[in-house]
C-alpha cells in the first residue's frame, strides 16, 4: 500500500513537470524559430556563401572552392589597409566618445543652471539622421564655402583652405570627428543614468574625509559605473565597426582608399566587383573579428570581470 | 455573435481578394515599372504618367504601374539586382546606360533585339552599342546625352577671351582656363575630382586617338603613345597650370559639378544635359554657354551618357512589357523628354522634340551625338574604373607618380582583371 502511493505521488510530481516543460518549450518555439530565421540562417548561409565561387558576372553554377575566397581577401592589400583603417576608426572612435561621453555627463550631473536645456542640446547630435549629418558635415568640409575652412583661414590657423575628404592625409580623420560627434551623446546619456544611481552618502562621507573631487571620481564614481562602461564601450565598438553611411557619404572610402575600411570594403566586393564569395569571406572575417570582441566584453560585463 | 460576423466578414474579404486575383488573370495583363523618380516630378500630372494612361485606353488588356524609384547605383542597381536574383522585381526598368552590359552579363534582363526588329533603326547606333552583350541587344535606347563643357561668358570677358567664340581644340581650351585662373578671383575648370578626375579624362583621350581597351575589349590598350601624351596633357592642367581649384577634388556629383559653376568657382565645367536641368533651377547672375568638347590630333570625342528600357529576365509579360517600351519609344511620346529636359534616343528628335527646337543654347550637345561614344560596353567596367584606372590617377595626383609608370600599372591590372 505504502508503494503504491510513493508510485502516485511520483507520478503526482512528474506530470506536472513534464507539462511545464512543454508549456516552456511551446512558448519558446516561435522566439527560437524567429531567432534562428533571422540570426542563425543568414549567418550560415553568408558563412556557406564565403566558400563558393560567386561571381554575378559569371552567372550559371556557384562552386565550392574551399577557402580560395579567403586566400584571395587575406592576399588583397587594400584588404590589409581596409583592416588598418578599421582599427584606427574603431579605436579612436570608441576611445573619443567614451571620454566625451562620460566627461560630459559628469558635467551634467553636478548642480548647473539650465542643466535640462544642456542635455537636450547635447542630445542633438544623436537624433538628426545619420545621412543629414552626413551631408551637413560633408558641406561644413567645403574647400570653398565650407564654415571649417573659412573659420581655420580667418583665425589665422591656417593659411589657406585644405579640402580635408579630398586629402590622402586628413580623410580618415575627416570621416572619424562627424561619427564621433554624432553618437558621444548615446555615451553620455547611458553615463547619466548610472552615474544618478549612485548613493549620494558615498559622496557626503567621502567629502566628510576630505576627498577631493579627483578622489571621489577615481575611488566613487568610476568604479561604480565600471558596469554601464562596459557596455558602453562593447556597443560603441560593434557599432563603429559596422558603421557605413557616414564614410560612404563623405568619402566613399577615398580618396584611392584612404579612408577605406571593411564595410566600404565589403560593398565594393559586392557591389563594384559583384564579387559574393569574397565579400561574404570578408563579412566572415569581420564577424569572428567582432565576435572575439563580444566574448571578452561579455566576460567583463556578464562574468564579475569587475 | 461577434465572432461569426467577425469570421463572416474575413471570408468576404477574402472571396473578395481572390475574386479580383481572378478577374485579373482572365482578362488583364499587368506589368510594374521602375521609372527615374526625376520623370516624376509633376507626379500623376507627369508626361510619363499621362502617355502611359493613353496606352492603357489603347491596350485596355494591359495595366501598367509605375513605380518612381531615386536614381543611384545603391538606391537603385543594386535593388534591382537583388530583387531580380531572388527571382521578383519589376517586369520594365529604367536603366542607366552603364548598367546594362553589367545585368546582361548576369542574366537578370532579357535580349529585346529580336522583338526590336527595325525599330533599331530609329535610333542613334552608339546607344545601341552601349547596350550590346555578346551580339544581342538588351535595352531599348531611352534617353541620350553626350558631354560638352558650359562655360562662364562673363568671366571669359574678364579674362580676355571672346565669349561667342569658345575654345574649340584643347590647346585652346587650355589656354583659356589658364587665362581665367590668372585674370579672374575663379580657377580655369572644375572636375569630380573624387574619381581623380578621370571621367572627365576620357574625351581629351579619346581625341587624342587613344583607346582604354584594344578592339576585342579583352586586353589594355591605354599605355600606348597617345594615351600617355593625352594624359600627360590632362595631368599637366591639373598638377602644373594648376588650373583645377583644391575645392573640385572632392566633387563627386553632377550638383556640385553645377554649384561649382554657378558659384563661379570655375568658369568651365564638362557636364551632360542633367548640369543644364540643373542650372536651370539656380540662381546667378551671370550669362554662360556651351560649346562641343574642343578637338584633338585624332578629332572630337565625348562620352555617351543616357539610359535604356530593359525587360526582366523574370518577366512573365515580355510581350505587354515590350508594347509598353515600344510606345515609351515613338515619335507620340516624345513630350515626356520635353517635360524632363531630356533628348529622346530617336534619330529624329530633333525635328519633334519642342526643347530641342526651342532651345539653341543647348544645340551643341545634342551635336555631340554624333561623335560621342560610350565608355567601354563591358560587364566588368565598373571594375577597370574603380579598381584600376581611378586609383592610378589619384596616385598621379597625391603621390607624384609619373603618368608613365600609372598607365603601364592600370595596363597591367585591366589585363589581369579581365583574364579572370
Amino acid at each position: 500500500m505504502a508503494q503504491k502511493n510513493s508510485k502516485e505521488n511520483a507520478l503526482l510530481n512528474v506530470t506536472p513537470f513534464m507539462k511545464n516543460r512543454i508549456v516552456a518549450v511551446l512558448l519558446l518555439a516561435p522566439a527560437c524559430i524567429i531567432l534562428f530565421t533571422v540570426v542563425a540562417y543568414p549567418l550560415l548561409y553568408n558563412l556557406i556563401m564565403s566558400f563558393q565561387d560567386i561571381n554575378l558576372l559569371r552567372p550559371g553554377g556557384t562552386p565550392f572552392i574551399g577557402l580560395e575566397n579567403y586566400k584571395v581577401i587575406l592576399s588583397d592589400p587594400i584588404f590589409w589597409r581596409a583592416l588598418s583603417h578599421t582599427a584606427v576608426w574603431v579605436i579612436s572612435i570608441v576611445g573619443f566618445e567614451m571620454f566625451l561621453g562620460v566627461s560630459s555627463a559628469i558635467i551634467l550631473n553636478q548642480k548647473l543652471r539650465f542643466k535640462g536645456a544642456f542635455r537636450g542640446l547635447m542630445l542633438i547630435p544623436w537624433t538628426i539622421p545619420g545621412v543629414v549629418a552626413a551631408f551637413t558635415w560633408r558641406w561644413m568640409y567645403d574647400a570653398r564655402f565650407g564654415i571649417l575652412n573659412h573659420f581655420l583661414v580667418e583665425t589665422g590657423i591656417l593659411n589657406e583652405a585644405v579640402a580635408w575628404l579630398g586629402n590622402y592625409n586628413t580623410a580618415l580623420a575627416a570621416v572619424i570627428l562627424p561619427q564621433i560627434w554624432k553618437n558621444f551623446p548615446f555615451v553620455m546619456i547611458l553615463t547619466l543614468a548610472a552615474l544618478q544611481s549612485i548613493p549620494v552618502e558615498l559622496y557626503e562621507g567621502a567629502k566628510v574625509d576630505g576627498a577631493t573631487f579627483w578622489q571621489q571620481l577615481r575611488y566613487i564614481t568610476l568604479p561604480s559605473i565600471k558596469p554601464t562602461l562596459y557596455l558602453a564601450s562593447l556597443l560603441t565598438t560593434i557599432w563603429s565597426f559596422n558603421a557605413f553611411s557616414m564614410i560612404w557619404i563623405l568619402t566613399e572610402g577615398g580618396p584611392a582608399h584612404a579612408s577605406e575600411v571593411l564595410t566600404t570594403f565589403v560593398y565594393k566586393k559586392s557591389f563594384q566587383a559583384f564579387n559574393f564569395g569574397q565579400s561574404t569571406a570578408t563579412a566572415v572575417i569581420m564577424f569572428a573579428i567582432l565576435f572575439v570582441f563580444v566574448i571578452l566584453y561579455g566576460k567583463k560585463i556578464f562574468g564579475g570581470g569587475e | 455573435m461577434k465572432r461569426i460576423i467577425a469570421l463572416t466578414g474575413l471570408l468576404v474579404l477574402l472571396a473578395g481578394l481572390f475574386l479580383a486575383n481572378g478577374v485579373q488573370a482572365q482578362g488583364e495583363t499587368e506589368i510594374d515599372v521602375w521609372i527615374y523618380q526625376s520623370f516624376y516630378e509633376n507626379e500623376e500630372d507627369s508626361a510619363i504618367v499621362k502617355a502611359t494612361e493613353k496606352f492603357m485606353e489603347e491596350n485596355p488588356n494591359i495595366k501598367v504601374n509605375l513605380i518612381p524609384t531615386v536614381y543611384g547605383s545603391g538606391s537603385y542597381r543594386d535593388k534591382f539586382i537583388r530583387v531580380s536574383r531572388g527571382g521578383g522585381g519589376p517586369d520594365v526598368i529604367m536603366n542607366d546606360i552603364i548598367w546594362v552590359p553589367q545585368m546582361a552579363a548576369m542574366e537578370i534582363i532579357q535580349p529585346v533585339g529580336d522583338m526590336m526588329g527595325d525599330k533599331k533603326n530609329e535610333f542613334f547606333e552608339t546607344p545601341l552599342k552601349a547596350a550590346t552583350h555578346e551580339d544581342k541587344i538588351y535595352g531599348v535606347p531611352y534617353h541620350t546625352n553626350a558631354l560638352g563643357y558650359f562655360y562662364n561668358k562673363d568671366l571669359f570677358r574678364k579674362a580676355g577671351l571672346d565669349p561667342e567664340d569658345p575654345p574649340d581644340t584643347w590647346s585652346e581650351f587650355r589656354a583659356a582656363a589658364n587665362l581665367i585662373t590668372k585674370e579672374t578671383d575663379s580657377h580655369g575648370f572644375g572636375y569630380m575630382g573624387h574619381w581623380g578626375g578621370s571621367f572627365e579624362w576620357f574625351s581629351p583621350f579619346w581625341a587624342f586617338g587613344a583607346n582604354v581597351l584594344e578592339d576585342n575589349m579583352k586586353e589594355a590598350a591605354l599605355n600606348s603613345p597617345q594615351g600617355k601624351m593625352a594624359t600627360e596633357f590632362w595631368i599637366n592642367m591639373v598638377t602644373q597650370d594648376g588650373v583645377v581649384p583644391k575645392a573640385s577634388s572632392t566633387w563627386k556629383s553632377w550638383e556640385e559639378i553645377a554649384s561649382g559653376f554657378a558659384t563661379e568657382t570655375v568658369g568651365m565645367v564638362f557636364g551632360f544635359q542633367n548640369v543644364y536641368m540643373k542650372l536651370e533651377n539656380k540662381s546667378f547672375d551671370f550669362d554662360y554657354g556651351i560649346a562641343k568638347l574642343p578637338k584633338g590630333r585624332a578629332g572630337r570625342a565625348s562620352i555617351l551618357g543616357g539610359g535604356h528600357l530593359c525587360i526582366n529576365a523574370n518577366s512573365e509579360n515580355t510581350e505587354a512589357a515590350y508594347k509598353w517600351i515600344d510606345y515609351m519609344t515613338s515619335v507620340e511620346t516624345l513630350n515626356v523628354f520635353d517635360e524632363s529636359k531630356r533628348t529622346s534616343a530617336r534619330k529624329d528628335a530633333i525635328e519633334h522634340q519642342e526643347f530641342l527646337k526651342n532651345n539653341k543654347k543647348i544645340e551643341p550637345l545634342f551635336e555631340s551625338l554624333e561623335f560621342a561614344q560610350p565608355r567601354p560596353p563591358i560587364p566588368k567596367w565598373t571594375q577597370v574604373d574603380y579598381d584600376t584606372i581611378q586609383p592610378e590617377f589619384m596616385k598621379i595626383l597625391h603621390e607624384g607618380k609619373s603618368v608613365n609608370d600609372a598607365l603601364n600599372d592600370a595596363a597591367k591590372n585591366i589585363d589581369e582583371l579581365l583574364a579572370e
